[in-house]
């Protein structure tokens, strides 16, 4: 007797699922849960793809165009598009499609290394000084609330102002400004770990506090890590551009997304009639949402994926 | 308990928790977990500490091992040179004197670690205590896990693909790793299926006879405990109220507290429906405990001597067997016997 | 549909019930079927993920939804009417939600959990009350949820009814989740190891307050444990599961001290027994429950037991009558049962 009211997709699914399962061709797969449900996530894929093609296509810049991001020809300032310049040149006659490429590289390192960089700091301070407790991690504590208390962009703008332009100082103050979400996540999945019966045990043992943050606990938190290392990224990689728009960024002559888009901003001739010369910053402010966007799919595929209250 | 070699001696032990409020965390009063209790353990023997939720009886079991910081009072252990107070060792002795003791936690689901393989969670342990080698520490395991009639292959698989019985043989394997002399269960078979439970039980007589072990073991279940205990502790409200032999408990139980948690158990045997002492109310909260006998508001035979006076943990000899109770109105039935 | 029978208030037959996730189909429920009486308790009994809570929560349809009622009826007996097919109304719809609490009501193991902190417990209660009963003043609602808490011996009703979940203790919530599962007078009550997150001398308090409820209210009550000894002491009939199959089932006196499925007399043999002392000898069933997606073919128990044939490796046993109320799902009824128990 079949309940004969309703005949939803889902039920249907469950029909075909149950037939399978009877006839025995049903089994636990081999591949963990969370690549399954990663691999079956569509967004994640394409922005998996998006971020290689991306990548390859910056750090293998000299194999797609035979142009120098730096070369300066005055005889050819602001080309339109053609087969010589992919993507035209602009005012200083530099060609558009050479600097996208040779740019994304500062830019995917800035973004990347300051994640990196920032995860290092937050995640060992979250680990070592979240576990051992005490007056040094109410301290770490209240100076990284002190950090997430201040608007991000004020601070970075002022940190600028006071060390400099220069590519290191801007990754320097990524990280310094990057380090303390990194770290109260850190804490909390330590703080949460630190009652499990497991680590009890190693401290029965006389394990060291310093063996058991570094070397029990750490593997347990490298998801959320990692899910938090791809979504800095992408932030990163946007406020490098924000504030090189803004003119507080990279130094002026090194090629970055933000610097190219940077532009419009700029240039006389051209800030009167930026749609006509669409060519010098369209192409690349495409480039960077698709990465950010990409990045995002990314880290949004490994948090579900990784998350077990989500069901498939 | 004559001519048995005591190996462990608790004295006067308090473990009690600051409570904080405020901004500046300022203590304004203490949870007086485990307060004031002196016990002996004796080589050899299984010690059933037994009582409910928040009568301290795991905070016990975490003092001994220094897991919790200890407020008062002495534990003294007897090492292969002499006497030591546990609470008195140097951070570097008592890493060492944990070989020593060890502990089988409750919970098999967070007593192994989700990222490591059994190898990986049982090896820092041996590593710590002298074993370099890596074929060697692999031997051991090895073994470890045979012992605890898993087989060795399941050395290199994840916590996950493992159930709660096995998970809890595994987290014995552990305790074993290091030669201890005494292990503290901490309510080991509370978590398991009721078929599993026999199964860890057994097993945890036979390691006892073969490795020549001495138990604490902690459990709010009675049945359990007159199963395997030779001694049993009866705690309330941080405090012992009854220690004896196991038989003797069953046999001539004296604390009106003890008698109540007897009749409270449900016993499976539909042909002994029994009469039962109903408790009123609820375990007092362990950060103010009534004045007097902790157990006065809630005992059916309270007197006016229990509301203000607390009685001591006294020793009573009964037909040559020693018989601890904290009550004021125990003595009557001793005089009688 | 069979027609009602004595003082049965709810029967359940043939019940199969799957659990889809992780695209696999776990099959829970494998055809389960008992009646349940007025004025009785009956106890399912069985370890964990044998289907003992999935049961309780199929009846008043609160199953997740990755699983569904693949085959079977629920049907539930009111005073004087035809039965009402529970398995065949909307999952969640107006007719479900008027039964729960009404007529049927559930208590689960955490009392925390199934009550909400934000709100006091009268709010609660008369929450529940004006679900069921409209149009009542406040004063009387107030009025019916103090007596409701008074009723269960809760003290200090009045004070009590205004504070927060987190005010009380443990046992005074599980008294006040059945003050809330009993204020609308349901003739039945499903309660989901009650007191397995307990102190044993409060759990006494709550089960003298069940067979208080049974005899003065004639409340049937469904009681779902995994301990042997609250099954001897509460039960009137007992089910004893095992991974999704009722295995044996009978009035407690008749499974206790004639248990015929080996996997009740196992049970009954591996756990210990307060009086029996030390020297009482545990005998452990071996093995332990296979994974719900690699279940044996025929018997679920077969693996384990000590007398299975080819047969049972097979089939799956159908119910065996012994008489009346008594019934076993084994190939193997008796067979060793001289030197059992």
């Amino acid at each position: 007797m079949k309940n004969n009211i309703r005949q939803t997709a889902l039920d249907r699914k469950m029909d075909r699922i149950r037939a399978l399962e009877e006839s025995g061709r049903l089994s636990t797969r081999l591949t963990s849960r969370t690549a399954r449900k990663l691999l079956s996530n569509k967004l994640a894929v394409l922005g998996a793809a998006l971020f290689l093609v991306i990548c390859i296509l910056c750090f293998a810049a000299p194999l797609f165009t035979r142009w120098q991001p730096g070369a300066i020809s005055l005889r050819e300032r602001m080309v339109q598009p053609s087969g010589e310049h992919l993507f035209g040149t602009d005012q200083m006659g530099r060609d558009v499609w050479a600097r996208i490429l040779y740019g994304g590289r500062i830019s995917i390192v800035v973004g990347l290394g300051s994640a990196l960089g920032a995860a290092v700091i937050g995640v060992t301070l979250g680990m070592f000084v979240g576990y051992k407790g005490g007056w040094a991690d109410r301290l770490v504590l209240k100076i990284s609330d002190v950090f997430l208390s201040f608007p991000q962009m004020v601070l970075i703008i002022i940190m600028v102002a006071l060390v400099g332009q220069s590519l290191r100082n801007m990754i320097l103050i990524f990280i310094l400004t990057g380090w303390p979400s990194m770290y109260r996540m850190a804490r909390s999945k330590v703080l949460s770990l630190k009652e499990a019966e497991f680590v009890q045990a190693l401290t029965a043992f006389g394990i060291s506090p310093m063996k058991i943050a570094f070397k029990h606990l750490l593997p347990n938190t490298v998801g959320p890590i990692v899910v938090n290392i791809t979504l800095s990224t992408a932030m990163f990689i946007l406020q490098e551009a924000s504030l090189s728009v803004l003119g507080y960024g990279v130094p002026q002559e090194i090629a970055t997304w933000g610097n190219i888009i940077n532009v419009i901003t700029n240039a006389g001739s051209i800030r009167y009639d930026w749609l006509g010369y669409w060519w010098m910053w369209l192409p690349c402010a495409a480039v960077l949402v698709l990465f950010v966007l990409a990045i995002n799919f990314i880290g949004d595929g490994l948090r579900d994926a990784s998350d077990p209250t989500q069901i498939g | 308990m004559e001519n048995k070699e005591v190996l462990l001696r608790v004295r006067n032990v308090k473990t009690y928790f600051p409570i904080r409020k405020g901004v500046i965390k300022r203590t304004v009063g203490y949870v007086r977990a485990v307060d004031d209790i002196s016990l002996d353990v004796y080589r050899g023997e299984t010690l059933g500490l037994v009582g409910e939720s928040g009568c301290g009886k795991t905070t016990l079991g975490k003092s001994i091992l220094q897991l919790v910081p200890v407020t008062d009072g002495s534990m003294e252990y007897r090492f292969q040179d002499g006497w030591k107070d546990l609470r008195k060792l140097s951070r570097k002795e008592m890493d060492n004197a944990r070989q020593k003791i060890q502990i089988v936690f409750q919970d098999p689901y967070s007593s192994l670690n989700p990222a490591f393989t059994i190898y990986g969670s049982l090896e820092d342990p041996l590593i710590k205590f002298g074993m370099k080698n890596r074929q060697e520490r692999i031997e051991r395991i090895a073994r470890l896990l045979e012992d605890v009639n898993l087989p060795r292959e399941y050395m290199t698989r994840y916590p996950n693909e493992f159930s709660g019985g096995q998970r809890q043989r595994i987290g014995i394997a552990r305790a074993l790793s290091v030669d201890p002399e005494l292990i503290i269960c901490d309510e080991a078979v509370s978590a398991l299926d009721v078929s599993i439970q026999a199964q860890v039980l057994k097993l945890l007589n036979k390691l006892k006879d073969e490795h020549g072990l001495t138990y604490i073991f902690i459990t709010h279940d009675l049945s359990v405990v007159e199963y395997l205990a030779d001694r049993i502790a009866v705690m309330y409200l941080g405090r012992i109220v009854e220690l004896t032999t196991s038989d003797e408990l069953f046999g001539n139980t004296l604390h009106p507290y003890t008698q109540a948690l007897i009749s409270a158990i449900p016993v499976a045997d539909v042909r002994k429906k029994k009469k039962r002492v109903p408790l009123q109310g609820d375990v007092p909260s362990p950060a103010k405990p009534p004045e007097g006998c902790t157990f006065h508001p809630r005992c059916p035979r309270c007197t006016e001597r229990c509301r203000k006076e607390r009685p001591e943990l006294r020793e009573y000899t009964v037909n040559g067997i020693s018989h601890f109770v904290a009550c004021h109105l125990a003595v009557a039935p001793v005089a009688d016997g | 549909m069979s027609e009602r029978t004595g003082d049965v208030v709810l029967s359940v037959k043939d019940l199969h019930v799957s659990f889809y996730t992780n695209r696999r189909c776990n099959r829970v429920l494998r055809g389960v079927s008992f009646d349940i009486r007025r004025g009785r308790t009956l106890c399912i009994v069985g370890e964990s993920g044998c289907g003992k809570s999935v049961t309780a929560n199929a009846i008043l349809r609160l199953l997740p939804e990755l699983s569904r009622i693949e085959q079977g009826s629920v049907t539930y007996w009111r005073e004087g009417e035809k039965g009402i097919r529970l398995d065949q109304l909307k999952k969640n719809g107006r007719e479900v939600r008027a039964l729960r609490g009404k007529d049927i009501a559930i208590i689960f193991q955490d009392p925390m959990t199934a009550l909400n902190p934000v709100y006091t417990v009268g709010k609660q209660i008369r929450e529940m009350i004006r679900q069921h009963k409209r149009g009542m003043r406040r004063k009387e609602l107030r009025h019916e949820s103090v007596q409701a808490l008074a009723a269960m011996g809760i003290p200090a009703a009045e004070i009590r009814d205004g504070e927060y979940p987190h005010q009380f203790s443990g046992g005074m919530r599980q008294r006040a989740m059945i003050a809330m599962a009993m204020s609308c007078d349901p003739k039945i009550l499903l309660a989901d190891e009650p007191t397995t997150a307990l102190d044993v001398t409060i759990s006494a308090q709550i089960f003298e307050l069940m067979n208080a409820l049974k005899r003065e209210h004639g409340t049937a009550i469904v009681m779902i444990t995994h301990n042997m000894g609250v099954v001897a002491e509460m039960a009137d009939d007992v089910a004893v599961m095992y991974m999704g199959n009722i295995v044996e089932y009978g009035s407690v006196e008749e499974v206790f001290v004639h248990p015929v499925h080996p996997y009740t007399r196992a049970l009954l043999r591996s756990i210990p027994v307060l009086g029996k002392g030390k020297d009482q000898q545990l005998e452990p069933i071996r093995g332990m429950t296979p994974d719900p997606f690699h279940r044996p073919k025929g018997c679920q128990f077969c693996p384990r037991c000590d007398f299975a044939t080819e047969r049972c490796e097979k089939e799956m046993p159908q119910e065996e009558w012994l008489s009346s109320g008594h019934y076993a799902r084994c190939f193997h009824i008796g067979e060793g049962s001289v030197n059992g128990k």
